[in-house]
């Protein structure tokens, strides 16, 4: 009898290869990804790069939703038909959110992200994660959250938006953060104080 | 990777004009789209404020403009309080609702504003039945409580500058004599204008910049020609909104243009501070009151031009009642009403109501038995639409001017003042050309 292979997993496993092969020619050596990659697994670095935007980390994001789904590479996102366009903008949302409450989870801002147990390409490949309502769905802060006294005070809609609104802020400071790390780490290499790489020390990032 | 709003499909005007707002701010935080109220409603799934941003960032204009999204935004600036790069929401969908066909503007909108540019009023009311009213309505009023009352049309050197609401002319004329009470009371030196006076501007509601600059010249002109001293902003939060902005335009246009407004709070806060009006609180005991911040004259107003009305209210309502209680959230903060931007109006009705399931759930929390507002169409939405579609509603909603009329003490008129006041009103009737009936 031959070998049992789940279609799916088969189906993912291609997806991821031809997904992610953005990410890798970005970040490696730092990083690699397969189909079981979470946000949590990423590095600090991978991390603070994707979470802000700009045309890179959009361009990252456009292809590997394009590439997963064997769309065509990120350049082509924009050029959609409008029908499946809308869709594929929910899915860059919504991993683009992930980024963002990744980065305020390593900051110790927020206890998880949404659909954290699922791999980044799960949440792609997979378009009820990305429909109403869980598009507008927010994490709830910790109270490390800068906002975290406003948000006792408020409700509802309030309190996505204050979440959400902070984004530049948690981004600012886990890249200072980041780089105070980076820096650090420098200084023992150059002094000869530690014994860590330097790959060793990016890889672990900011609370991680 | 090239920069956003780059799309050669665009034309360029287009553009030139969303250049200004700068999309290339915006980081797709969603916080614009988690504190819209309209966000995940039914029936415009797939439709939000941060995608609608983003499909004009890809170049989508023409799939925005032929949307109904840009319509269902009341332009309540919640989007724009909180967006942490400050981009003009509220203005993207204006200049939306400004580049659909003027034959595909949803409803009477657009005829409502033919009508304004060609006969002075939404409703294209005669001047003959609009002075009978007046007339009438006036009479009426001195007879039941107003000795000497009459409303003064095209008086020069006077001190204030009023315009009706169509809505009130057309059909709900009795809403009229609040105000009219209040003048009577502060003997003030007052006028309406003969021609173009609607009160409400819906060019602002539907992207009609020509309309709003046309409306707000034809007031300067007014007030210029009668050498009048202040003219009360409409009470309409679109209307007083868009005449600011169009006075705005015409003051850069020509410096000359500038004139002197009193927004509705501040005339009503210098009446009562001045004791030019008395008030008895007695009158509404027993009722718990509350005070819906209307966006454009609260957020809308502060945040474009410095200054929105959020403690002059209250302040007038606290000389009113003895009970007050806020709704959370409120001020800056606030919730539509869900009648904005020309919702009242416009074939939406299902969609504003659902618009409004915050402002029906905070009345509610409040336990305020009346809800005081300070815009026509606001007023409209609470009392009407939301208990319409909200059946458990248990709540009056009064204007502001109107809970101010109710609790006035009127100081009488002497004979004197009665009769100068009399034959001004005639004189005037007579040179209007309006018959007064023997024996007025």
């Amino acid at each position: 009898m031959g070998k049992v292979i789940s279609l799916l997993s088969h189906k993912y496993q291609k997806a991821a290869e031809k997904g992610f092969q953005e990410w890798r020619r970005l970040f490696e050596p730092v990083a690699d990804f397969d189909r079981h990659t979470r946000w949590a697994d990423l590095p600090s670095e991978v991390v603070a790069f994707l979470c802000e935007e700009n045309p890179d980390s959009r361009y990252s994001f456009y292809d590997l939703i394009m590439r997963s789904q064997g769309l065509g590479t990120g350049y082509d996102f924009e050029r959609q038909p409008y029908q499946r366009l809308t869709l594929l903008m929910n899915a860059y949302f919504f991993i683009m959110d992930q980024a963002r409450f990744e980065c305020m989870r390593r900051l110790g801002w927020l206890e998880r992200i949404p659909r954290e147990e699922q791999s980044i390409l799960e949440v792609i490949m997979e378009s009820e994660n990305y429909d109403y309502p869980a598009l507008l769905e927010t994490p709830e802060p910790t109270p490390a959250h800068p906002a975290y006294a406003e948000y006792l005070e408020s409700r509802d809609l309030e309190r996505s938006a204050l979440i959400r609104r902070s984004f530049p802020e948690a981004i600012r400071r886990f890249k200072a953060e980041l780089e105070g790390k980076t820096n650090a780490t420098e200084r023992r290499v150059h002094g000869r104080v530690g014994s860590e790489s330097p790959n060793q020390e990016s890889h672990q990032g900011v609370s991680e | 990777m090239e920069e956003l709003v780059v799309n050669p499909q665009i034309k360029n005007p287009i553009k030139e004009y969303l250049s200004k707002f700068n999309l290339n701010l915006c980081l797709t935080c969603g916080t614009c789209t988690s504190g819209c109220p309209i966000s995940g409603m039914p029936g415009m799934e797939g439709w939000d404020t941060r995608k609608t941003l983003r499909m004009l960032a890809f170049g989508m204009v023409g799939e925005v403009v032929e949307s109904k999204f840009p319509w269902l935004c009341t332009g309540c600036g919640r989007c724009v309080h909180a967006c942490p790069m400050g981009i003009d929401i509220v203005g993207i969908m204006g200049h939306m609702k400004h580049l659909r066909p003027r034959d595909q503007v949803p409803g009477i909108l657009h005829k409502g504003v033919e009508n304004v540019l060609a006969t002075g009023n939404n409703m294209a009311i005669p001047q003959e039945d609009y002075f009978f009213l007046m007339s009438d309505l006036g009479r009426e009023l001195a007879e039941e409580e107003c000795p000497g009352f009459y409303v003064p049309v095209d008086k020069d050197n006077a001190e204030i500058f009023f315009l009706p609401n169509s809505k009130e002319v057309f059909s709900d004329n009795d809403d009229m004599k609040w105000w009219w009470k209040i003048f009577y009371a502060a003997r003030e030196n007052w006028t309406i204008p003969s021609e173009n006076w609607e009160a409400v501007d819906w060019g602002l509601f539907t992207g009609n910049y020509d309309a709003t600059r046309i409306l707000a010249q034809r007031k300067i002109d007014f007030m210029r020609r009668h050498h009048v001293h202040r003219m009360v902003m409409p009470d309409c939060g679109g209307g007083s909104y868009g005449c600011r902005k169009g006075m705005k335009e015409c003051v850069l246009e020509d410096p000359n243009n500038r004139i002197e407004h009193i927004y509705l709070y501040d005339y009503l806060k210098e009446v009562i501070e001045t004791g030019r009006i008395k008030l008895d609180k007695s009158r509404n005991a027993g009722k718990i009151f509350t005070w819906h911040d209307s966006c454009k004259h609260g957020r809308e107003l502060e945040r474009n031009f410095g200054k929105g009305y959020f403690d002059e209210p209250r302040w007038v309502i606290d000389q009113c009642v003895d009970q007050f209680v806020e709704m959370v959230p409120t001020r800056m903060n606030n919730y539509c009403c869900g009648a904005g931007g020309g919702n009242w109006p416009m074939p939406y009705e299902k969609e504003s109501a659902y618009h409004a399931r915050h402002k029906y759930r905070q009345i509610k929390e409040s336990g305020a038995n009346v809800v005081v507002v300070g815009c026509s169409n606001c007023r409209d939405q609470m009392m009407k639409r939301i208990p319409k579609f909200y059946p458990d509603c248990d709540y009056e909603v009064k204007y502001l001017w109107q809970l101010v009329a109710e609790s006035l003490v009127i100081d009488p008129w002497s004979e004197e003042e009665i009769a100068r006041a009399d034959e001004e009103a005639k004189t005037q009737w007579e040179r209007l050309g309006v018959e007064m009936e023997e024996g007025e």
